[in-house]
């Protein structure tokens, strides 16, 4: 954490604030060995099947409406 | 396809989707049974490029259905059906490839209930995603692409 706050101009405690809501945000992952917490950036496989189910759903979600709209045509239809 | 940049491990995820339907069960099972029917509301690239589509609804059928795209780039969507208990329930696995790189894998359970006439669709999907290397960015914009397609259809 030390080594983090170092290169930028920011006191310890601000960069432990940011670094722990990055952490919440699911940005970077942390792992406290002996007195030194490492922080990771949050591997790129995690965000890629994130963006696969945002854009399933939309895609899903978008299908399931027009068989909605099918189903309302063939009941004015009978 | 050949690549010096090690995969990344494959990853596992699953959603629900719940809709209900005015429509009694039996009429919501034959959008998905019927060919016809089937390709109206699912096929949703139409607008994109040429579309190649079949459905051969039996236990052990598949459907397949490949796009090509203005740019000459195909994507194939093909499934089989691995269960099937009209009008309750329908399991199908299904991947889906662009050009020859096979980018996810899934199981999906879609179960149909009778609700005093009308029907509760529960659609369950657990995919395995291969994403190869370099493939985040293309899957970002062609996120961005689904989204400003389905801006202009409710704009």
């Amino acid at each position: 954490m030390k080594e983090l706050a170092e290169p930028i101009a920011m006191a310890l405690p601000s960069v432990m604030k940011h670094l722990k809501v990055m952490e919440r945000g699911g940005l970077v992952r942390s792992k406290k060995t002996g007195r030194v917490r490492v922080y990771q950036l949050r591997p790129p496989a995690l965000s890629a099947i994130d963006g696969w189910l945002a854009e399933r759903r939309a895609a899903l979600n978008e299908q399931f409406d027009r068989l909605d709209q099918l189903l309302a045509e063939e009941s004015n239809e009978s | 396809m050949t690549s010096n940049l090690p995969s990344p491990a494959p990853s596992h995820s699953s959603f629900v989707v719940e809709r209900r339907f005015s429509a009694p069960i039996e009429r919501v099972f034959a959008t998905w049974s019927d060919p016809v029917k089937k390709r109206r509301w699912s096929s949703c690239h139409e607008d994109a490029g040429t579309v190649e589509y079949a459905l051969d609804f039996r236990l052990d059928g598949t459907e397949t259905s490949r796009v090509t795209f203005p740019d000459g780039t195909t994507q194939t969507v093909k499934a089989r059906f691995l269960d099937i208990a009209p009008p309750e329930r329908i399991i199908y696995a299904y991947d889906l490839q662009r050009g020859d790189v096979r980018l996810s894998v899934s199981l999906v359970t879609v179960t149909f209930e009778n609700e005093a006439g009308k029907t509760k669709m529960t659609f369950t999907e657990q995919v395995v995603l291969l994403d190869g290397p370099g493939d985040v960015e293309e899957r970002r914009e062609g996120t961005e692409l689904g989204l400003a397609r389905i801006d202009a259809e409710l704009g």
